[in-house]
């Protein structure tokens, strides 16, 4: 008889331990007996729980650095290790360029050496963590030939999806492997270029026709919705989804299977105020939209489901409506497979004398909102990215 | 799963204290384990299950009737009629009621479900020793999973210092 926790074998602890919901519950346990802590120390046991669990939000990456999530916010005192641990002002870099951030996911930044990139400016992926970086070679000329009249590139990061089952050794390495995609805009359609970590090349992977991806629009929205400086990209289930101003339709790009599509949003979306695609569970895309029923008065967050391909239903399914605070003004400023970040301005009437804005996340699995940290109103604004990461120590382990 | 005729095809499972009980092959075929060894040819039709007395074996092989899909006609209750939802609440209600049982034959119950790997079962009594560690103190968590603090007290200080985050 099993009367203790203790007297089960140690493959069976790492099994009950490996659902600890988040990784203050893993620390603690293993504060409480030496025999926890080798369980949990154990490098094969540390690969599966961070596979397993999404890393946290730890606070807000924008232009002028890093800004942790401040108390009350649940993740303050990780946020706070974070912030003294870190490097984010990348002194670990080579040379002294300015950075501009492109992309940040799972803890790696990626950055251009210019803020508007073109196909070939100089780019590097960082873990400032752990002071790491990785700078990537150039798209060799023959691959971006083919381009016809790039507008603009757009820059993302991503984590290709492992097993939980594969050998140590390859969790290892997965746990370290990253694709960066470049989206060249083009005239006649978008064309992908991907840059994987474990061959250290890039390789063109798509490329398709306006047209094709949304026939019926007129061609001359399309090219002006795709200069648009702004487009606010999110990532779900191993695909990117580019917001535009196309009607009701995203621009998706599958990491995965290598191509392009679109993705028709609910009807009943604005996107007046940004939207945002997130993870839902289950293999299920979820979104959120912000829905002014008066302009300028009530607000609701709306959050859709959408049911896999298969199901009954493939179609969005309003899934929960959350009001907002009256006389403040919410946008959805970006958003990762967990969590959604909003920029709250006001209240309305103080709008020019209060210089601060306050970002507010949530996290889907609670649908709670918390306040991040506030900001003074500026410049840095466009740039602000949601920046997730195991605390240092216990968990955390390079990712470059 | 393969179509199953009127007649089901039963399987004998040993406790190593001797008892014996009989159940349905796609009851025993909950277990991963048990599965395999039926794919593989390597049971007849009575399977010693070592390491899981009678009284912890009758409490799987009582959650795997209660799980076994009820699509077929297996003889559970009929559910043709019972909307997934309902039926997906009812058995959540179920297992609630199951995992009602004292420290010792949960932990019993975790063992027994990692080797017959039964990953509901797993999940489930797993789950609840996971519920009184999340949002507790150390000293509260070591008095529920009856563990000593055997740190030193300089390795505890460390420790505590290196993962400050998580005890704010």
């Amino acid at each position: 008889m099993a009367s203790s926790l203790m007297s089960i074998p140690d493959h069976l602890k790492s099994e009950i331990f490996v659902r600890l919901p988040e990784p203050e519950d893993l620390a603690r346990t293993a504060a409480t007996c030496v025999t926890f802590r080798r369980v949990v120390a154990d490098g094969s046991f540390r690969r599966r729980f961070r596979l397993l669990h999404a890393p946290p939000l730890l606070g807000i990456l924008d232009r002028d650095g890093f800004h942790p999530a401040l108390p009350p916010h649940p993740s303050a005192p990780a946020a706070s290790a974070l912030a003294h641990a870190a490097d984010f002002s990348l002194s670990f870099l080579p040379s002294h360029r300015r950075w501009a951030v492109q992309d940040v996911r799972d803890g790696r930044v990626l950055h251009a050496a210019n803020p508007e990139p073109q196909v070939f400016t100089e780019l590097v992926v960082c873990d400032p963590l752990h002071s790491r970086h990785i700078l990537l070679p150039q798209i060799p000329h023959d691959l971006a030939a083919s381009l016809e009249f790039p507008v603009r590139c757009q820059l993302l990061i991503a984590s290709p999806g492992a097993g939980v089952n594969e050998a140590a050794a390859a969790m290892e390495e997965a746990a370290r492997a990253f694709i960066v995609v470049m989206i060249a805009h083009c005239e006649t359609g978008p064309a992908a270029f991907v840059f994987s970590s474990s061959t250290r090349q890039w390789r063109a992977a798509a490329s398709k026709g306006w047209d094709d991806l949304f026939p019926n629009q007129e061609e001359s929205t399309m090219i002006s919705s795709m200069h648009r400086k702004l487009v606010g990209c999110h990532y779900a289930y191993g695909c990117f989804y580019l917001e535009s101003t196309m009607n009701k339709k995203l621009l998706v790009f599958d990491t995965r299977r290598m191509e392009f599509s679109s993705l028709d949003v609910p009807r009943e979306t604005s996107n007046m105020f940004g939207l945002a695609i997130v993870e839902a569970g289950e293999g299920r895309l979820g979104m959120l939209d912000i829905h002014d029923e008066t302009l300028g008065g009530k607000c609701d967050l709306c959050y859709y489901i959408r049911g896999n391909k298969g199901e009954s239903s493939s179609q969005w399914k309003i899934e929960k409506t959350i009001s907002l605070p009256y006389d403040y003004q919410y946008y959805i400023q970006a958003s990762t497979e967990r969590y959604l970040l909003l920029r709250k301005l006001g209240p309305l009437q103080s709008i020019s004398s209060s210089l601060e804005v306050e970002y507010v996340s949530m996290d889907v699995k609670t649908l709670q909102l918390e306040k991040v940290c506030g900001v003074s109103f500026g410049f840095s604004l466009a740039s602000a990215r949601i920046y997730t990461s195991f605390p240092p120590s216990l968990l955390s382990a390079p990712t470059i | 799963m393969a179509t199953r005729e009127a007649g089901k095809k039963m399987i004998m499972l040993k406790s190593p204290d001797g008892m014996e009980f009989e159940v349905e092959e796609a009851v025993a075929m909950e277990s991963q384990t048990i599965r395999k060894m039926i794919e593989d040819d390597c049971a007849d039709t009575a399977i010693l299950i070592p390491n899981i007395n009678s009284k912890i074996l009758s409490r799987v092989i009582e959650y795997c009737n209660k799980h076994v899909p009820t699509t077929g006609a297996t003889g559970a209750a009929a559910s043709d009629t019972v909307a997934p939802a309902a039926l997906a609440e009812d058995l959540k209600i179920w297992d609630a009621e199951f995992i009602k049982v004292n420290r010792a034959t949960r932990f019993d119950l975790i063992q027994a479900a990692s080797y017959l790997n039964i990953k509901g079962l797993l999940d489930l009594t797993s789950q609840t020793t996971i519920d009184t560690i999340s949002d507790n103190s150390l000293e509260e968590i070591r008095s529920f999973l009856s563990t000593k603090n055997d740190y030193l007290p300089e390795e505890e200080q460390t420790i505590r210092r290196e993962n400050q985050w998580a005890f704010q």
